[in-house]
């Protein structure tokens, strides 16, 4: 007897599935031609590097306001909250050990490179994408000048450059908001904060981790943004579009590979 | 690396520009392909299309299209809408790959050609994008600059009197500090046409030159280019609805339709009294008193 025919829901929700499936890894392997280009783009000269210190000064200098004010701001969150939590079981002594740490191996290279994903990524992908949209890519190879050279491979350096520098800044304002509630307004000692936090932090394993997470991120968020800009349709709705999925797309790509490299690496 | 451009050449046409010079001083405007054709010998073909099929999605573009370019003439590519004028220039730039069909340029056919190969191409072909292109993060001595810059060994102090030289030679003077976008509209178009020929191309592709210029620029840009041509052996390819000015340039005529191109002499082209291409170059059916009214341009 023959099977009966699935279900006209089904069999579309599958056909569906299946293309979206298709979609995505096509996307993904553009994606990851697109960084093989960057990387050799970057062994070929001209190295650009006027082009190479704007971008960091776009990318690094103006986020750090941004950076330095949400870095305090959650420094003085986590100082409250452990300080409240860690004192119903008279370990208030290690809140500098906990602001620390928490700090060090998580927020402070996610949140940074959420930060960074918001204001730097997406200003790349809009300037890249408006290039598209402008004719300005096709420009450059009409001079015979390769655009991923040019115009991708100084943001998405920059962009991978100035992340771990960020979010260092990001940490240390944090531990400084930290002390600011733990000490200064509820009377934590300060010498006990300090001693705390430098005895639970080891280099090696806390802070090389750290620095290393955070250039992951931005090697992610650098590829990501240039890509989205580049492969943007040439109108103000393919902008548009581009510069949104730049920020979605890096921030899932950074919450998936925080936990793919603290599984795999302990950091 | 190339060599820096020679300085002369240019030199002279923007001399005489700045003279004062009145394109419609050319001689035969409308006798057929006058630069080289004048002479009798038909001009070779410098750029060909054959056969070209190209879709994008559902929706075709271009469907069997075949025209060929002669070798120091200014051609002049017209259609509708929607034709594909400027997807035509794309495709002699290679910016644009076609589902089937050749693009010869300068005897290299450009389908299936290599990243190395296209760009030696290109680096003998200067284009004229609709909005300039022009990079707008650079200023403008910089982005015309730029093609010297990645391309030759000039110093710092010959870049900066080539490119003085060719902004002159288009008329602009003193905006060597602006942004793209503190520019005109018909200052852009003659600073990224300043860029466009700062290589010295041999074929330069300009889409909808005229558009949005006034009267005096028209002029200026049209006798820029003809001279160009005339004295340069440069092969232009432009773009345009304007029918007076394709009329007083052109020696060759390319009238993009949907199931095919047609070329020649504006006369030509009027002679054959076909309402189709009499629609375009601003005739009636009545051809006679039309083709006398095209030779007084």
């Amino acid at each position: 007897m023959a099977a009966a025919a699935p279900p006209r829901l089904l069999r579309s929700s599958l056909v569906h599935l299946g293309a979206t499936s298709v979609r995505l890894v096509a996307g993904v392997g553009r994606m990851t031609r697109f960084g093989g280009c960057i990387l050799l783009a970057l062994v070929r000269p001209p190295l650009r590097a006027r082009k190479l210190m704007r971008e960091v000064y776009d990318t690094g200098v103006l986020s750090l306001a941004i950076v330095g004010a949400s870095g305090l701001a959650v420094g003085m969150v986590l100082g409250l909250q452990g300080y409240n939590t860690l004192v119903r079981f008279g370990a208030e002594s290690s809140l500098g050990a906990v602001v620390g740490l928490t700090l060090i191996r998580e927020l402070g290279p996610v949140l940074t490179a959420l930060l960074v994903a918001g204001r730097a990524g997406s200003a790349a992908t809009a300037e890249i994408g408006a290039m598209v949209a402008t004719e300005q890519i096709d420009g450059l190879r009409m001079m015979s000048i390769d655009p991923v050279h040019f115009v991708a491979m100084p943001k998405a350096i920059a962009l991978a450059a100035v992340m771990p520098l960020l979010s260092g800044i990001f940490i240390v304002l944090s531990v400084a908001g930290g002390y600011l509630v733990g000490v200064n307004l509820l009377g934590l000692d300060g010498g006990a904060y300090m001693s705390s936090l430098e005895n639970a932090v080891e280099f090696s394993d806390d802070v090389a981790g750290s620095l290393l997470k955070s250039w992951i991120f931005g090697m992610l968020v650098g590829l990501v943004a240039t890509y989205r800009g580049y492969s943007s349709a040439p109108n103000a709705a393919g902008v548009s579009r581009a510069t949104t999925s730049t920020v979605v797309t890096s921030s899932v790509c950074i919450l998936l590979f925080d936990y793919v490299i603290t599984s795999l690496w302990g950091f | 690396m190339r060599a820096a451009p020679s300085a002369t050449r240019l030199q002279e046409v923007g001399d005489s520009l700045t003279a004062g010079a009145d394109p419609s001083a050319r001689g035969g405007q409308d006798g057929g392909a006058a630069g080289s054709a004048a002479s009798g010998a038909a001009p070779a073909v410098h750029v060909a299309l054959r056969d070209i099929h190209l879709s994008y999605g559902s929706r075709v573009i271009m469907d069997g299209l075949s025209c060929a370019f002669p070798r120091g003439c200014i051609s002049v590519l017209m259609g509708g809408s929607g034709s594909g004028k400027s997807t035509t220039l794309r495709l002699i730039a290679g910016l644009t790959r076609p589902d089937a069909g050749s693009v010869c340029v300068a005897g290299r056919e450009l389908v299936g050609i290599d990243a190395e190969g296209l760009r030696e191409v290109r680096q003998r072909i200067g284009m004229l994008f609709q909005n300039g292109a022009l990079l707008d993060s650079m200023t403008v001595f910089d982005n015309v600059a730029l093609p010297l810059r990645e391309h030759t060994a000039s110093s710092a102090d010959q870049i900066a009197a080539e490119v003085h030289r060719r902004l002159e030679a288009v008329a602009l003077h003193d905006i060597d500090d602006l942004l793209p976008g503190e520019l005109s509209g018909g200052m852009l178009k003659r600073a990224a046409l300043a860029r466009a020929i700062i290589l010295d191309p041999d074929i330069l592709l300009c889409d909808e030159p005229f558009s949005g210029l006034d009267p005096p620029n028209v002029l200026r840009i049209e006798a820029l280019l003809t001279r160009m041509c005339r004295d340069l052996g440069l092969t232009v390819i432009v773009t345009s609805h304007d029918v007076a000015t394709s009329r007083r340039m052109a020696d060759q005529v390319t009238i993009l339709f949907r199931d095919g191109a047609v070329s020649g002499s504006p006369r030509d082209l009027v002679m054959r009294r076909d309402p189709r291409i009499g629609a375009f170059l601003g005739v009636g059916a009545d051809g006679g008193a039309d083709a006398a009214r095209v030779e007084v341009g």
